[in-house]
């Protein structure tokens, strides 16, 4: 009985609680948790190593206070392509939705409210700088909201 | 010599072209701008109030009219002065369904 009881407390303690991504690495997936940087127009990072050949999952979290109500998103784009979207996104209006199947943009999500998240996955086959960008209407050409991924060997 | 000076203020006068620098007033309320499209002047200046209740962040993108004027607070008023002719659309970062069209004549 008591062993019975043991074992139901320990399953429970480990299938219950929220692993940061930090903690939850598991063999086949790279985990990172992305966030806003409070009300500011921001990342709370800006360059991150990731590893080449391994699926890197993205968890990101708008942080911005509900009465901010400042929507952000994130896409993920391939190395070196930076000028080309922002030249699209501008073209297109800022009109997010439309940028979803531009070929430079690995995965994205959709824009998001504050205490709102979402989680990309991608694996980056090749060595570089994959951009990390805000689609939101002047978050990153004219404010800056945007990071890197590097993913090396 | 006061006649020189007669011909030289004429001479002035009527060689530069005088302009008159307008101000036009945007409101921005219920996350709107109003009006949604302006005409001015080139040398005009718009005076952006904040009448909501949330800031504001206006800024534009754009060949020959990049600007950002930065988080504005409820009750402030920014400026921006427009000195070339152009078509421009400004946005709020904040808001991204908030936009007026500005022509610069």
């Amino acid at each position: 009985m008591t062993k019975l009881w043991l074992t139901a407390c320990i399953t429970a303690f480990l299938s219950s609680g929220t692993l940061t991504a930090t903690d939850a690495k598991s063999p086949d997936t790279y985990e990172i948790k992305l966030s806003t940087h409070g009300n500011n127009i921001a990342f709370d990072k800006i360059a991150m190593d990731i590893p080449l050949g391994k699926k890197v999952s993205v968890r990101f979290v708008n942080q911005a206070s509900k009465e901010s109500e400042i929507l952000h998103n994130v896409a993920i784009l391939k190395p070196g392509t930076f000028d080309e979207v922002i030249k699209e996104l501008q073209k297109n209006g800022y009109d997010i939705e439309k940028m979803r199947t531009h070929p430079a943009i690995i995965t994205m999500t959709k824009a998001l409210a504050p205490a709102h998240e979402e989680t990309l996955s991608f694996t980056p086959e090749k060595e570089g700088d994959y951009p990390f960008i805000c689609l939101m209407a002047g978050h990153a050409d004219m404010l800056g909201m945007k990071g890197v991924f590097k993913a090396k060997k | 010599m006061n006649i020189s000076y007669g011909v030289c203020i004429s001479l002035m006068l009527l060689s530069a072209p005088i302009a008159f620098a307008k101000e036009h007033v945007v409101s921005q309320k219920g996350k709107q701008f109003a009006p949604e499209e302006l005409t001015i002047s080139a040398g005009d200046t718009i005076v952006f109030k904040n009448d909501d209740d949330t800031s504001h962040n206006v800024f534009a993108t754009g060949e020959g009219s990049k600007f950002n004027l930065g988080i504005q607070k409820p009750a402030t008023e920014t400026r921006h002065d427009f000195t070339s002719p152009g078509e421009m659309t400004i946005r709020c970062a904040i808001h991204p369904k908030m936009k007026i069209k500005v022509v610069v004549k």
